[in-house]
């Protein structure tokens, strides 16, 4: 593909400018704010499209940074020769208008109308993407980030270029990007587990008060129980007493009988007694039977029933003396009958009581019970779920990233290292014989004798390094020779170098744009040619 | 013979419903109390309750509760087993407890019934001692043919809850099964043999409607009507994403379908579709609506895979997207790709 005619309506500072180019070498040289890095930029637009970008991006990307200064139609023509055929690219890069719709391709040799949104355009670039246009055709300068040696610079994107397969993408950025989503994805991760803890916990705590609660009641059951048993062994021990108490009533009982009897022996003796000495008396008077034994008996008779009387006058004065001492003790016996009830009552308002907590003890051990049901069904939720299958993914996609890096860098750095040797001898004039890239061991230069390591190399060698690898990479990658835009690309080459590299330029069969602030590019190719 | 036939009430559960969560068990009682004044309006004469009255093993200030309700019914007769979840184990409150004179409690182990004559009516069933029952015990059941009609109140239906036939089941000679446990209303067979579902949604996986049934027992035949009666729905509805949605349109759509279907109803929501790649939805943001319990975010960036594969095949991303070939969308893998691909466009961006 040969660009012939760029037509610049209206693109960041530049407006209705035209530029033509051949096969071949050739140089486009301005001072800086010519406009040199946007006319590249308008290449990449034609060929490829400008889209307003979405979101966050929007604010900075090439769409608004290219925005035409002074307003006009944002477009452009772009005419160029592609398989002996010549074609007419013309774009509009409006909001609204999808891309592909507001480009226009005509074959001029016969005025056939493609279509870019069909993809003809894609057909004739041949596999070259953008993608691949930043990182073949297009060559700035090796850039070193802040702080970063050129060396490391070019290590690092050797590497990069490798395992990304010949491309910019960035692994490293790549493989960042996946494993701060993955700590951001095990925070919303705890964060979920927090949730459901607290819920448990919560369970649990109420669980833990029910327990207490259940322990509390326990205690005043076992205090209620231990009351009742002390009533029901004071209970149990009265009724022993009054049992006793009783047996003594009826020993009293016979006992009072004796003096009974004893009294009623003596009553019946002294009457027998004055019986018998008065009958004696009247036998005396009467006849001359001896009265004198029935005097006798009568007097031993009235004896007997004196001492029968006074026995039982004894036998009933200690009783009665007893009967005052049990009267005075009776009183309190009255009482105790009362206070059994009392007892009893008690006892029977303990024992509802204890039913009472027994119940309320079962009440709270089965909410318990259900609590801990409960804590059991709290399950994952879906959000959950969701993370974990999203973490699992950017686990794998980290895992099958760098493997896939791997088997790319051995396959590209097998297909590119010879060829990028080849180019760097010739564009060193053979004082280097080749170039050396390998993950781990890091780049060398090989000039015959050593294997130079890159931090010894000079800036210039490191910058013709990444001229080599860019030039080995697109022969490699791409169908069809594309041109190739080098933006100020040799800034840090001598002239001596730099006329070999526009020598080395000039032998391939490609169309070469140099884009350059210098005129020395020019002059030596006037020179050359 | 008029009756109404619900289950699954699950008294003394705490559903999870977003903004409505801390009054949701409250509601339970509620909706069961309104049942009741259901029965009471149109003096049903029998309430069938096919298990799963409460959640978990009942407290007896909650059978207390439930007596008390029951008790102010005058047409109604109640007729209840206990299931799974409020099964009778070893110091179940429901063996003590002295219901009022109208409930019979059918908490047999084995079939019993209970004989309501002037009804010409009898009422089979037989209750959970386990949390699980594995064995088929409805599998040879039979009607007695004491009355006209026969009603048979049974629980489960999945593998651990008494699985059962259900050719077997509608040939046994009852005019009526309430069928209880599955919580999604349903008829196994055609006014004959009926899942009411719950009364309420018990669970965020309990979408659709819930309610119960009424119905008509004459001479052996039943004829009945399933009516929606749950205060509150779970609706699981997802959002189409297009390329040109932000979280704003997407905030915008969210509200739109929630007053579609009313904010009573607490919503799940997921969002499908593709979405612009360079768009990320903070879903907290999105489920500010306080009726919504929930919203995953399954959108997918929009890449057009095919052509980055076509345009990128000897390159890194190239190979990276031919690893996952085939693998289908909404899996693990296909997820590891959008994540991979756009970790390495972005990286490449910044």
């Amino acid at each position: 593909m040969v660009i012939r005619e760029l037509y610049v309506k209206n693109f960041g500072k530049l407006s209705e400018k035209h530029f033509y180019f051949r096969d071949g070498v050739q140089v486009i040289s301005g001072e800086n704010e010519f406009g040199k890095t946007t006319l590249h930029a308008f290449v990449k637009a034609m060929l490829f499209g400008l889209e307003r970008g979405r979101g966050r991006a929007a604010a900075k990307d090439d769409f608004t940074k290219y925005e035409p200064r002074s307003g006009g139609r944002y477009a452009g023509v772009m005419r160029f020769d592609c398989g002996g055929r010549h074609f007419r690219l013309e774009r509009t890069f409006g909001t609204g208008v999808k891309n592909s719709k507001s480009a226009a391709l005509i074959c001029e040799d016969d005025g056939e109308e493609l279509s870019v949104e069909h993809g003809d355009l894609e057909m004739l670039l041949g596999g070259l993407t953008a993608e691949l246009f930043d990182s073949t055709v297009s060559v700035g300068q090796l850039k070193s980030r802040p702080g970063e040696a050129l060396s490391d610079a070019l290590e690092n994107y050797a590497a990069n270029y490798y395992e990304t397969g010949g491309t910019e993408l960035d692994l490293s950025g790549a493989v960042q990007i996946l494993r701060e989503k993955r700590k951001k994805t095990d925070r919303f991760i705890r964060e979920e587990a927090d949730k459901e803890e607290r819920k448990i916990q919560k369970m649990l705590q109420e669980c833990e008060y029910l327990e207490q609660d259940m322990d509390e009641i326990q205690r005043e059951y076992e205090e209620r129980k231990q009351e009742w048993e002390l009533l029901e062994k004071t209970i149990k021990n009265q009724e022993k007493e009054k049992e006793s108490d009783f047996n003594k009533r009826s020993d009293e009982g016979t006992k009072e009988s004796r003096s009974k009897y004893f009294i009623a022996a003596g009553l019946g003796g002294l009457f027998t007694g004055a019986a018998g000495l008065l009958w004696s008396r009247f036998m005396a008077e009467q006849s001359a039977v001896p009265s004198a034994p029935f005097a006798w008996i009568g007097v031993f008779a009235f004896v007997i029933g004196v001492c029968a009387l006074a026995a039982g006058g004894y036998e009933a004065g200690k009783k009665s003396g007893k009967r005052k001492k049990e009267d005075a003790r009776d009183v309190p016996y009255n009482n105790s009958d009362k206070d059994d009830e009392r007892k009893k009552k008690q006892k029977q308002q303990l024992e509802w009581q204890m039913e009472h907590l027994r119940l309320e003890w079962k009440e709270k051990e089965l909410r318990c019970q259900n609590v801990r049901e409960q804590c059991g069904d709290v399950k994952e939720s879906d959000a959950g779920k969701r993370l974990r299958e999203q973490r699992e993914a950017l686990v794998m996609a980290e895992e099958i990233l760098v493997r896939t890096a791997k088997e790319t860098s051995d396959v590209i750095s097998h297909k590119i290292n010879a060829r990028a040797s080849e180019i760097f001898s010739e564009i060193t004039d053979g004082k280097y014989r080749s170039v050396n890239i390998q993950k781990g061991a890091g780049i060398s230069a090989w000039n015959g004798m050593d294997r130079i390591s890159v931090d010894r190399l000079s800036e210039g060698t490191l910058e013709q390094i990444y001229f080599s690898i860019r030039m080995a990479a697109s022969e490699m990658l791409l169908e069809e020779p594309m041109p190739v835009i080098l933006d100020d690309a040799f800034a840090f080459y001598d002239d001596k170098r730099l006329e070999s590299v526009i020598k080395w330029l000039s032998r391939q069969k490609k169309q070469v744009i140099i884009l350059s602030c210098h005129s020395r590019e020019a002059k030596l190719l006037e020179h050359l040619v | 013979m008029k009756f109404i036939h619900i289950a699954d009430v699950h008294l003394g559960a705490q559903p999870e419903a977003a903004v409505y969560s801390q009054s949701r068990g409250r509601e339970l009682w509620e909706s069961f109390e309104k049942i009741l004044g259901v029965c009471e309006d149109e003096r049903t004469d029998l309430l069938l309750i096919a298990g799963d009255l409460f959640h978990r093993q009942p407290l007896v200030r909650e059978l207390k509760e439930v007596n008390y309700l029951f008790s102010e019914l005058t047409a109604t007769k109640v007729v209840l087993i206990a299931g799974n979840h409020d099964h009778l184990q070893k110091d179940s409150n429901y063996r003590s407890f002295e219901w009022n004179d109208n409930v019979y409690p059918l908490f047999g182990k084995k079939l019993e019934y209970v004989d309501f004559p002037e009804l010409e009516t009898a009422v089979y069933g037989l209750s959970y001692y386990e949390r699980e029952i594995c064995q088929p015990l409805y599998d040879d059941v039979a009607a007695a043919g004491i009355e006209k009609n026969e009603i048979l109140l049974a629980h489960g239906g999945d593998d651990r809850h008494i699985p059962f036939d259900k050719k077997k089941l509608s040939r046994s000679g009852f005019s009526y099964i309430a069928l209880g446990h599955i919580h999604k209303p349903q008829a196994l067979q055609k006014d004959k043999m009926i899942y009411a579902g719950a009364l309420e949604p018990i669970d965020q996986n309990d979408v659709g409607q819930h309610g119960y049934v009424k119905g008509e027992l004459k001479d052996g035949k039943a004829a009945i009507q399933w009516i929606p009666f749950a205060g509150r729905e779970y609706i699981h509805s997802s959002v189409e994403v297009e390329r040109s949605d932000t979280e704003g349109s997407i905030r915008k759509r969210v509200k739109q379908l929630i007053n579609e279907y009313g904010n009573e109803n607490i919503y799940k929501i997921t969002l499908a579709g593709k979405r612009d790649p360079d768009i990320a939805f903070e879903v907290n943001h999105l489920a500010e609506e306080g009726c919504v319990l929930e919203i995953l975010d399954e959108t997918i960036p929009a890449y057009d895979f095919e052509k980055l594969y076509a345009e990128n095949k000897e390159t890194l991303l190239g190979r990276y997207i031919e690893k996952f070939a085939g693998c289908e969308e909404g899996s693990v893998e296909y997820c590891a790709l959008c994540e991979g691909v756009e970790a390495l466009l972005t990286g490449n961006r910044g």
